[in-house]
């Protein structure tokens, strides 16, 4: 029950932030000087087609009505049109949006495989090898550029050892592994600088929880130090980086837009590069749309985790 | 044989580039069914001689000398499997703060069974009903609904009694108390110390080694006392003829200050000054400078030990004759 | 002879200080004075480019064209046999200019905004961090490539779009910090004073803050350095011919089995230089805000 209000609350402050940034989505294209439909379809355009999509964006209202009118629109799951290719856009995101999320969520997996033991071992044996190496991947995962990483794995394990394809997409239908080893260096390229972000986050949370004294406890109780540290230090840990790791989804989605382009992956990060580079703007704004959708459903998530986790907010006092 | 024999026990501390000790050549003795009171004020090393027993110091703590012998085996330096069959089973301890004690993220109930089930190999059921039966032992009401329950929703002397279920669960011989009462109020103090004593003492003959701060806790529970000071024993013997007639100054002192009952933790309202630090601690006897009967002697060289009774010894030089 | 023995100490006891301070500054943190160090270089050689840079960025020689290191081209050249190593240092002004502009922006913005924010609370908190929430509710390169997408490619512009990236972050350190030390003014009473709101910001609140703003200052710049990089790597950043890293990077994939260098060199630039950031801000978390060192 408690839980429940507490997902509710949660989802009444997201409210806002939904509605501002549609607002700053629909206000970009009407950022750019000049007529939005002159703009969109280019200054070729033939007079019938830039009326047809005046008509649409219904660029005759005031701008308050234009705005009410596009997010009626979206609310009832029409993004409206890609104006080169006549092709709604919801079909172009259909495909996409699969690419980004299996990505992201494969780096995800990634990141937290390679940090997370990692950070474990380093709190655990401080000044250790695990320690060092905690702190080399710490600083160099987030100064390394993720696109310049995916090169060189590229040219190392794609082009020299011939491990992995260097670039494409094979979808899960057509092969499993073939689909696994397509998204095998983009995912580790992806999740590099997410484990440099985690690998401090676990070790300073490890480190802070073993120092609390239930675990002097749990050792006078003569409980194995791996149940100590991997049942209940870690448990406990696991508040503070779940939260983190939320936090930084935004970084994964931002990394999938140049990772995409680096391996040539077709999803929505480089949908919207390519409809950037071609100022192809309704599908610039629908893949944002996404994007920013997608963030604040993660973060919501998040919340629900930390409420999860948390007895505290999930039993409350009795 | 004594239950348990602590002997010359020597505790050190690394601050800055040396180490410092906290507890020097500290030894006693305790039996079946006993309560033994350390006392002392705060800072005095009666937590760190708890933990040194357990092998449970901070890494930046080792015990740099003694022994410590449970029955027939010797427990320091014996390596983590082994400790694993000891602390829990033969050797339990509860802490100061029950509130901090638990792990805040399992229910009550999973941290009793994990104990059962660690030490015992109890089956999930059997550990289930076993931790109920310790739940009424210890006198939480509807063990049932509490099983089920968080930490955080326990208050301060209700902890306790789930840290004592857990303490007594693989009926210890040795029973290691420090200041297990200082956090609650008066009246759930008397009932918890009154549960250690009818669970424990009377129940299965454990050994209790009772730390606290509290000579009216003493007075209420101990069967015999150790008073500490500096890091040493300065005098150990029945609590009746202590407090009837106590030989230490220190001693004195603390029991001067008894009537008043507003001994504050860290300072004695009749005893001039403070613990002395880990640093600075005086030659001689430690407490000379805050003595009133102090001779010169008692600044050059450490007091000798004095048996005034097969019971009592007191470690001061008024006594030399 | 007596001036002469006069001076000589006292012109060493002038100098000694400086060089102590500067050992005392390592010994505080080195990983500040390492990355402090490693960013002044690399500011002398971004801004002084023309002279360290052997060629100018634009020369081309094909007859040199995709040559490895050599005595001539120490770093190689690229498939229009320009200098890579000069490309190297004119491409660092790029990534400073980039690096100091958005976090100035972000950073004047931000701080006043955070202040105004923090000081006043209420609707004028609310009117001014809302916004921000929204700013926030995308990933930084995602919000950056729509914004140098709509309004135009070039660097004023990228710099801008970088920097109202950073206005949320700043307004929300300084809106902290400013909370904090509000609270700790009533307390004093300099309001009872009667000291205006101005002077109250200026003079106690804004010194105050300053340790954080300048932590994340040092962290955001280099992740400017990568987002410029990066932007440029996808074509909405910095435009060919000029000499971005990112750019370079982009130009050397075509020619990364026969030409190594053209993609290992820019990468390994730009990593040098956020670290140095890096570096510097982690120093500066750990000497002027200790209560949080190791986080």
């Amino acid at each position: 029950m408690r839980l429940l209000r507490y997902i509710a609350q949660r989802l009444l402050l997201l409210l806002p932030v939904l509605f501002g940034t549609s607002i700053l989505i629909f206000l970009l294209l009407r950022l750019i000087p000049g007529d939005p439909a002159t703009v969109i379809l280019g200054l070729r355009a033939t007079p019938e087609r830039l009326e047809i999509v005046r008509d649409e964006l219904g660029l005759d209202l005031p701008i308050h009505l234009q705005y009410i009118q596009w997010l009626g629109n979206i609310l009832q799951g029409d993004l409206g049109q890609d104006y080169r290719s006549n092709v709604p856009v919801t079909t172009l995101l259909q495909t996409r949006i699969p690419v980004t999320i299996q990505l992201t969520l494969f780096a995800l997996i990634l990141a937290i495989v390679i940090a997370v033991p990692l950070g474990i071992r380093a709190a655990v044996y401080p000044n250790g090898a695990a320690d060092r190496g905690a702190m080399f991947l710490g600083l160099f995962g987030i100064s390394i550029p993720d696109f310049w990483l995916g090169i060189m794995l590229i040219l190392a394990f794609a082009l020299g050892l011939r491990w992995f394809p260097s670039s494409g997409y094979v979808p899960l239908s057509e092969s499993v592994i073939g689909n696994l080893r397509s998204f095998f260096l983009p995912a580790l390229t992806l999740a590099v600088g997410l484990a440099a972000v985690l690998v401090r986050v676990t070790r300073s949370a490890v480190l802070e929880v073993l120092d609390r004294d239930f675990v002097r406890f749990l050792r006078a109780k003569g409980l194995r130090e791996q149940l100590v540290i991997y049942k209940h230090v870690l448990r406990n840990a696991s508040i503070q980086i779940v939260t983190v790791i939320g936090l930084q989804f935004g970084y994964l989605l931002g990394g999938a837009v140049i990772v995409e382009e680096v391996f040539s992956l077709p999803g929505v990060g480089r949908l919207i590069v390519n409809a950037t580079l071609e100022r192809n703007y309704p599908v610039v704004q629908a893949g944002m749309l996404v994007v920013a959708f997608l963030f604040i459903v993660v973060n919501l998530i998040t919340d629900v985790l930390y409420g999860l986790l948390n007895p505290n907010i999930r039993e409350g006092q009795s | 044989m004594s239950l348990l024999s602590v002997r010359n026990l020597t505790t050190e501390f690394r601050v800055g580039g040396q180490w410092l000790a906290a507890v020097s050549n500290v030894s006693f003795d305790l039996q079946p069914g006993e309560i033994l009171g350390l006392v002392g004020e705060s800072g005095c090393g009666k937590s760190t001689t708890a933990y040194s027993l357990m092998e449970l110091l901070p890494s930046n703590a080792r015990v740099a000398n003694g022994e410590v012998w449970l029955r027939d085996t010797q427990l320091l330096g014996m390596g983590e499997s082994r400790w694993r069959d000891i602390r829990g089973t033969q050797l339990a301890m509860i802490f100061q703060d029950p509130m901090t004690a638990l792990d805040p993220v399992f229910t009550v109930g999973d941290q009793v069974m994990e104990t059962l089930r660690e030490h015992l190999g109890l089956s999930h059921k059997d550990a289930r009903a076993r931790t109920l039966a310790l739940f009424r032992q210890v006198g939480i009401p509807a063990p049932e609904q509490r099983f089920n329950a968080y930490p955080h929703q326990f208050s301060g002397g209700m902890s306790q009694r789930i840290a004592l279920a857990i303490a007594i669960s693989c009926h210890p011989h040795v029973l290691i108390a420090d200041e297990p009462t200082t956090a609650l109020d008066v009246t759930i103090q008397a009932q918890i110390l009154r549960l250690i004593r009818r669970l424990l003492v009377e129940g299965q003959g454990t050994g209790v080694l009772l730390i606290t701060h509290d000579l009216g806790v003493v007075a209420q529970v101990c069967d015999r006392v150790a008073v500490m000071y500096a890091g040493e024993i300065v005098e150990i013997g029945d609590v009746q003829s202590i407090f009837s007639d106590p030989r230490h100054p220190y001693t004195q002192a603390l029991l001067n200050s008894l009537p008043s009952r507003q001994v504050e933790p860290g300072q004695l309202a009749n005893i001039q000054g403070y613990v002395p630090g880990l640093a600075s601690r005086p030659s001689g006897c430690r407490f000379n400078p805050r003595c009133a009967h102090a001779k010169p002697i008692c600044s050059k060289q450490p007091p000798p030990r004095i048996q005034l009774s097969p019971e009592r010894e007191v470690a001061c030089v008024l006594y030399n004759e | 002879m007596t001036t002469v023995a006069k001076t000589t100490p006292n012109s060493q006891r002038r100098s000694y200080p400086s060089v102590q301070s500067l050992r005392a500054w390592f010994a505080a943190s080195p990983s500040a004075f390492v990355g402090g160090t490693l960013i002044i270089l690399l500011l002398i050689i971004a801004f002084s480019a023309p002279l360290f840079a052997p060629y100018t960025p634009e020369e081309m020689d094909f007859a040199a064209a995709l040559t490895g290191p050599s005595p001539t081209h120490w770093l190689g050249t690229d498939n229009f046999g320009r200098d890579v190593l000069t490309r190297v240092v004119f491409g660092y002004r790029i990534s400073m200019a980039v690096a100091l502009g958005s976090v100035g922006v972000g950073l004047i913005v931000g701080v006043t905004l955070g202040l105004l924010a923090g000081y006043f609370g209420g609707i004028i908190d609310n009117l001014i961090m809302r916004p921000m929430d929204v700013l926030m509710a995308f990933p930084a390169i995602v919000l950056v490539v729509a914004l140098t997408g709509f309004v135009g490619r070039n660097l004023s512009i990228m710099i801008l779009a970088i920097g109202i990236v950073y206005v949320p972050i700043f307004a929300r350190v300084m809106r902290g910090a400013t909370l904090e030390i509000v609270g700790q003014l009533y307390v004093e009473g300099a309001r009872a004073r009667g000291a205006s709101p101005l002077r109250l910001m200026l003079i106690h609140v804004l010194p105050n803050a300053i340790a954080p703003v300048l932590i994340q200052a040092s962290a955001l710049m280099g992740i400017a350095i990568l987002l410029e990089s990066g932007l440029s790597f996808i074509g909405l950043g910095t435009q060919p011919p000029d000499p971005s890293l990112g750019l370079m990077l982009s130009e050397g994939r075509q020619f990364m089995t026969d030409a190594p260098w053209m993609v290992i060199v820019p990468g390994v630039a730009i990593s040098i230089a956020v670290l140095g950031f890096n570096l510097l801000g982690n120093g500066l978390q750990d000497t002027l805000n200790p209560s949080r060192k190791g986080q």
